[in-house]
């Protein structure tokens, strides 16, 4: 079966286009598996700084066309060479950019979340007469008096 | 670097960014808690199982108006960039589409995709 788009496609067209799905396969395949695999490495879930996206996706889009770029030096026919040639520059055609796409979303995320407007007023500080402070909003503000007594009780409270 | 691979080179980065300046927005008001706007951009296609409009407006789009541009204007540099565009956003929609009907479809993932904050599989 001949699929008109493809076989329209020049031999070296056909593994540019087999470059760029090796990439994109490479990626989805680290990124699918982030969320499929319970044991995923944390390592790769960390990031090296938080404008950047995980380190597994970043590795993800740079191994491929760096194998694919050393491979052939490696190869001995010069045929070869060319083939991997050139589904390395297919590679480069989707990781690449995507590499850009990746850093560009994960910064503008981060920006966002920098820039986010407080959720709620902050509320006063409560402070006790023992010198304790919280700004936690669960914190009230109160005043606890312990004053020592005669007699069987040890202590009376007021609050 | 010959011209027909810079070509190449400039049309994936021009259709990659597209998809970077739409995804970014979407990431942008996305960390600030918003619903990205304009919405319809980010519209959900077949339930989620295949990518949100903005990334067949980049991916499929840009490589669609490059072309049509080269073939009105006569100029083959725009239709060989045309082709490294079509080449990234080509790759990303199936690998896109293949990711999201496995996260979405293996019920293992239930829990993980609940939990992530994902912008990809948005």
């Amino acid at each position: 079966m001949k699929i008109p788009i493809i076989s329209g496609l020049s031999s070296v067209e056909k593994r540019l286009l087999i470059g760029g799905l090796v990439g994109s396969f490479s990626y989805y395949g680290v990124y699918t598996t982030r969320y499929l695999v319970p044991n995923y490495p944390p390592l790769l879930k960390q990031k090296l700084d938080p404008h950047l996206p995980e380190n597994g996706e970043l590795l993800s889009l740079v191994a491929p066309p760096v194998i694919l770029k050393v491979a052939p030096r490696l190869a001995k026919s010069t045929d070869t060479k060319e083939k991997l040639g050139d589904i390395g520059f297919g590679t480069m055609l989707y990781s690449l950019p995507s590499i850009v796409r990746r850093v560009g979303s994960s910064a503008a995320y981060q920006f966002g979340v920098e820039s986010k407007p407080a959720a709620r007023l902050t509320q006063p500080i409560a402070t006790s007469k023992y010198g304790l402070t919280a700004t936690n909003t669960n914190a009230r503000a109160t005043t606890t008096t312990v004053t020592p007594t005669r007699g069987l009780s040890k202590y009376i409270v007021t609050a | 670097m010959d011209s027909v691979e810079k070509n190449l080179l400039i049309g994936a980065f021009l259709t990659g960014g597209v998809d970077t300046a739409l995804e970014a927005n979407w990431a942008y008001q996305a960390g600030q808690g918003k619903i990205a706007e304009p919405s319809f951009l980010y519209t959900t296609i077949a339930d989620g199982y295949l990518p949100p409009l903005d990334d067949w407006i980049a991916s499929a789009g840009t490589p669609i108006i490059l072309y049509l541009l080269g073939r009105g204007l006569k100029k083959d540099s725009l239709k060989t960039m045309a082709k490294g565009g079509a080449i990234y956003g080509v790759s990303t929609l199936i690998g896109c589409t293949i990711a999201r009907v496995a996260i979405r479809t293996i019920p293992s993932s239930y829990s993980y995709r609940v939990v992530s904050a994902s912008r990809e599989l948005r």
